[in-house]
């Protein structure tokens, strides 16, 4: 179908237009007149409204290509005059010469036509209004402002005369250069120029002509510079001085980069400066300083170091792992300390001493030995701490609290920290002395500080369970002898504990702490109520719960153990108070069994020597043996043999508590023969003529005993841990199965290892003998189908 | 205050932001300042000026669209305002004076509001009533028919 056949079209009547038709070239012709008078700086001269209605009505006259082709010839003549007439000539000066002054006369000559051009065209592109409205939207042709800015590019930069774009990229790199070797530019006319070079798009349409002409000559520049300078600046100065001039080489390029080139040349310089001056030298800088500035805590010149690395990922790391090496490295010092530990607990050692057929000379020896072993154990944890509080500040102060860096160093110190096998034992005697005694001169915020940083060492340590075990052990005999300082610095360390490992780790701390306030309770409800028919003795009881409770003696055979329980008190005043305190303890608790510990005990006896009274502090057994010679006269002799009759106190340790009452500092009693050793015929006497300069005296029960644990003590240590954790793999493996039913051996592996890992590493073979005894115990089996597939039996 | 100049020497003294919803008159009076100079407007007869105007007031707190945003309106000639509406009922001469004026001073609310005005004007006619309407007579020469065809070809079933 036709258009024309079947609707015969009409003419729309002809609006009556207002202003006469006349010649479009001869309206052109006041254009152009109207442009040259718009560059001559005339333009305030003419009547906006006419040159837009020239154009409006060429482009209604449809002689719109008129209008805009001819502005652009017009525009074309007038650029190339300009070039012939004022650039052309400073261009070939800079070819001949590219000196300061020379690139100076093109930059402004060319920012100065530019500038002109822009100005003309603001002007131009409000004129032809319409022309872009109508004409430019429906031809397809860049907007009328656009083409003036192509114009002046391939006019001027790519002029036919004169390639302007290479003088010009000549006159901008020696200007930088200059700047480079100290002489100062004029930073005006280089800015005017390069924006005018962001503006133009190259003819590529890839960018803009600063883009394909001029940043990658820049950079390359930059490069060639920056790589001659770096190896001798290096050899030259330290690697503090390198970093600090290396950061101020970028910041002067970045600030140039700011001032007259782009943000983005900027950034592109900083890389390349990265680049030239670290990454390639990234080693040698490290190699060359960064021992020396982490043992001088240098945090200024580290923190420059730090910023020059952070960018580079390959650099970083090397940056991270020297330091790992550095505080691995001062962790071995640290622990090149505890070397004494070890040997002084050679067997040797340990045999005289079990035998008890050391010369007193050599026991005071190993007294003094023991006190230096545990200021050492002590000093490990503190120096550890230290060390750790040096790079804690380091992070802060130089490396910006950066996570990364936070990681690296706590690996380090984990390392360290697990790296020695009796962590978990030093870190609790420290706690241990710290809580005891250490807090004496200290302040509140010091302790709060110091079971903070202990806390924080307990988070490193893999084996928490084995610090527990210690832990235990030594808040117990902190506990039952009375030995804290501060209820609250205990209660917020197990409460910081709890934080860290969840309330089933602080179970038996808080059990044992209970223990001992109800005890406290019952003691005094006890002496309240009894306080009338024996006033004599003032008796205190510490009831323990023996699952909270760690074993407090040191170990003994189970023979000696059994015997240990036949003990009886000798006399019938201490007999009747025991009793009296059982039937009251199992009237209000029915239900429960007590069982005594006098080996823990202790007792305040006053004792008259002859004239002089003396208030003796003495263990319960001492009280026993002591109380035979009470109620005995004056010059009564008692055999050791017959001192064990009456007490049932077992040999072993009946033959120490006699010794350190009669053959130590202080004696007591008087021994014969007076040897050292103890045979069962020996005989005992009250010394009633002893003296001592003080009032009130102790009795040490035991020689002086490191509080580091010897190698058989440790080994009996492992031996409980060991144990602990096979019920602890055990539980958590039977916990997973009973929640999944079945599952395959790796996962159960992974998931035991995960849930144990808080408290201790198991390692896989612990989670297969676990599997293994519970497949015994018929808690699991093995699927039928698949044996590496593990079934739930409930 | 901007004084405008009509073609038949009309003067009209308009407050700017009247003024401003031309982009012609916005530029001419940012260029010639806040000077009392009268902006002639030698394409605009004083009864189309004055009826711009009216428009203009009605419309000067109107929401400035940029040229992005407003092509993004669905253009629809069914959404007119019951004042534009009654502003529109015109005779034609003043309807194609408005479409004129609106075109020259680059008044683009107005020129749409024109342009839907004939749009609704044509809707539903047949070809005899529009060319009454506008007053249609003269065929198309013979030369005019060729280009039609030409510009049409790619509307034709083939």
């Amino acid at each position: 179908m036709s258009y024309a056949n079947k609707r015969p079209g009409g003419r729309i009547l002809p609006v009556p237009r207002l202003t006469p038709k006349v010649d479009p070239q001869e309206q052109f012709a006041k254009l152009e007149t109207a442009i040259k008078e718009i560059y001559n700086h005339n333009a305030s001269k003419m009547l906006f409204e006419e040159l837009y209605r020239i154009g409006y009505g060429l482009v209604l006259s449809k002689n719109g290509a008129l209008a805009y082709d001819g502005v652009k010839g017009v525009l074309e003549r007038h650029l190339g005059r300009c070039v012939r007439g004022d650039i052309l000539a400073p261009a070939a000066a800079v070819q001949a010469a590219p000196t300061p002054a020379n690139n100076e006369a093109l930059l402004v000559s060319v920012r100065l036509l530019w500038s002109e051009h822009v100005m003309a065209m603001l002007i131009i592109k409000d004129i032809l209004m319409y022309v872009d409205r109508v004409y430019v939207a429906n031809a397809h042709v860049p907007p009328v402002y656009d083409m003036g800015m192509c114009v002046f590019r391939d006019q001027v930069l790519l002029a036919p005369a004169r390639r302007l774009s290479a003088d010009l990229a000549k006159a901008v790199l020696g200007q930088i250069a200059a700047e480079r070797s100290g002489i100062e530019v004029d930073r005006g006319s280089l800015r005017g120029v390069v924006d005018m070079l962001v503006e133009l798009q190259d003819t590529t349409q890839s960018g803009t002509v600063y883009d394909v002409m001029l940043e990658a000559q820049v950079l390359a520049e930059a490069r060639a510079h920056y790589a001659s300078t770096a190896g001798a600046r290096l050899a030259d100065h330290g690697a503090a001085e390198y970093a600090r001039a290396a950061q101020a080489d970028i910041d002067a390029e970045t600030g140039r980069a700011d001032a007259y080139l782009t943000p983005a040349t900027g950034a592109a310089l900083r890389s390349v400066l990265l680049d030239e001056l670290i990454a390639k030298h990234a080693s040698e800088i490290l190699a060359a300083g960064l021992v020396r500035l982490l043992d001088q805590h240098d945090a200024g010149a580290l923190r420059v170091l730090y910023g020059l690395f952070s960018p580079l990922p390959a650099a970083l790391d090397a940056l991270h792992a020297g330091i790992h090496m550095h505080i691995l490295a001062q962790g071995q010092q640290v622990a090149g300390a505890l070397a004494p530990l070890s040997v002084a607990t050679c067997p040797d050692d340990e045999a005289g001493d079990g035998a008890g057929s050391g010369a007193p000379a050599r026991r005071g020896q190993q007294a003094l030995g023991a006190a230096a072993k545990t200021a050492v154990a002590l000093r490990w944890v503190q120096d550890v701490l230290a060390l750790y509080d040096v790079y804690d500040g380091l992070l802060h102060s130089a490396f910006g609290d950066s996570q990364e860096m936070r990681k690296t160093i706590h690996d380090a110190f984990i390392r360290i920290i697990n790296d020695n096998g009796r962590a978990a034992e030093l870190l609790s005697l420290f706690i241990n002395d710290s809580l005891q005694s250490g807090l004496k001169r200290k302040g509140e915020q010091e302790i709060d500080h110091l079971l903070e940083r202990a806390v924080l060492m307990f988070r490193f340590l893999q084996n928490k369970d084995a610090f527990e075990h210690y832990y235990k052990a030594h808040l117990a005999k902190r506990l039952l002898f009375g030995r804290t300082l501060s209820d609250d610095a205990e209660q917020s360390l197990v409460s910081k504990l709890k934080v860290e490992c969840g309330s089933q780790f602080t179970l038996k701390l808080e059990g044992m702490f209970k223990d001992m306030q109800l005890s406290a309770d019952l003691t005094r409800d006890f002496s309240a109520a009894g306080a009338a028919d024996e006033p004599r003795l003032d008796m205190g009881v510490s009831v323990l719960t023996p699952t909270f409770w760690p074993a407090l003696a040191p170990p003994v055979s189970d023979e000696t153990a059994q015997e240990m329980r036949a003990v009886r008190p000798p006399t019938d005043q201490l007999r009747r108070a025991i009793e009296r305190f059982s039937d009251a303890y199992l009237a209000r608790h029915s239900g429960r069994r007590l069982e005594w510990q006098y080996n823990l005990g202790s007792a305040d006896i006053k004792v008259q020597f002859g004239a002089r009274a003396h208030e003796l502090s003495v263990s319960t057994y001492q009280l026993f043996i002591l109380a035979l010679f009470a109620d005995a006269a004056e010059d009564a002799t008692l055999t050791a043999a017959a001192i064990q009759a009456q007490t049932r106190i077992p040999w072993e340790l009946l033959m120490r508590q006699l010794q350190s009452l009669a053959c130590a500092k202080y004696k007591i009693l008087t021994k014969t023969p007076a040897s050292r050793d103890v045979s069962p015929a020996d005989t005992f006497a009250f010394n009633s003529g002893f003296s001592a300069p003080q009032y009130r005296i102790r009795i040490p029960v035991v020689a002086a005993r490191s509080s580091v644990e010897s190698e058989q003590e440790k080994a009996a240590s492992l031996v409980t841990i060991d144990k602990e954790r096979q019920y602890l793999v055990e539980a958590a493996v039977v916990r997973i199965m009973k929640a999944r039913r079945q599952m395959p051996h790796e996962q159960l592996v992974n998931e035991a290892v995960g849930q144990l890992s808080p408290r201790f590493l198991p390692t896989p073979k612990m989670v297969k003998d676990a599997v293994g005894r519970l497949i015994d115990r018929e808690y699991l089996q093995r699927s039928p189908d698949d044996p590496r597939l593990y079934i739930y039996l409930a | 205050m901007v004084k405008l100049v009509s073609s038949d020497k009309e003067e009209f003294d308009v407050a700017m932001e009247v003024v401003e919803q031309s982009v012609l008159l916005t530029k001419m009076a940012a260029g010639h300042g806040e000077s009392d100079e009268a902006i002639s407007l030698p394409e605009v007869t004083g009864r189309v000026l004055a009826k711009v105007i009216e428009y203009c007031e009605q419309h000067k707190s109107d929401q400035k669209l940029d040229a992005d945003d407003r092509d993004d309106v669905p253009k629809s000639s069914e959404d007119i305002l019951q004042w534009d509406k009654d502003f529109m009922k015109v005779d034609q001469d003043m309807l194609f004076g408005l479409l004129l004026a609106s075109n020259y001073l680059d008044i683009k609310p107005l020129l749409d509001l024109g342009c839907k005005t004939v749009a609704n004007m044509i809707r539903g006619k047949s070809a005899e009533e529009i060319r009454e309407k506008f007053n249609i007579t003269d065929e198309f020469t013979e030369e005019e028919q060729d280009l039609i065809n030409k510009e049409k070809d790619w509307a034709e079933d083939n």
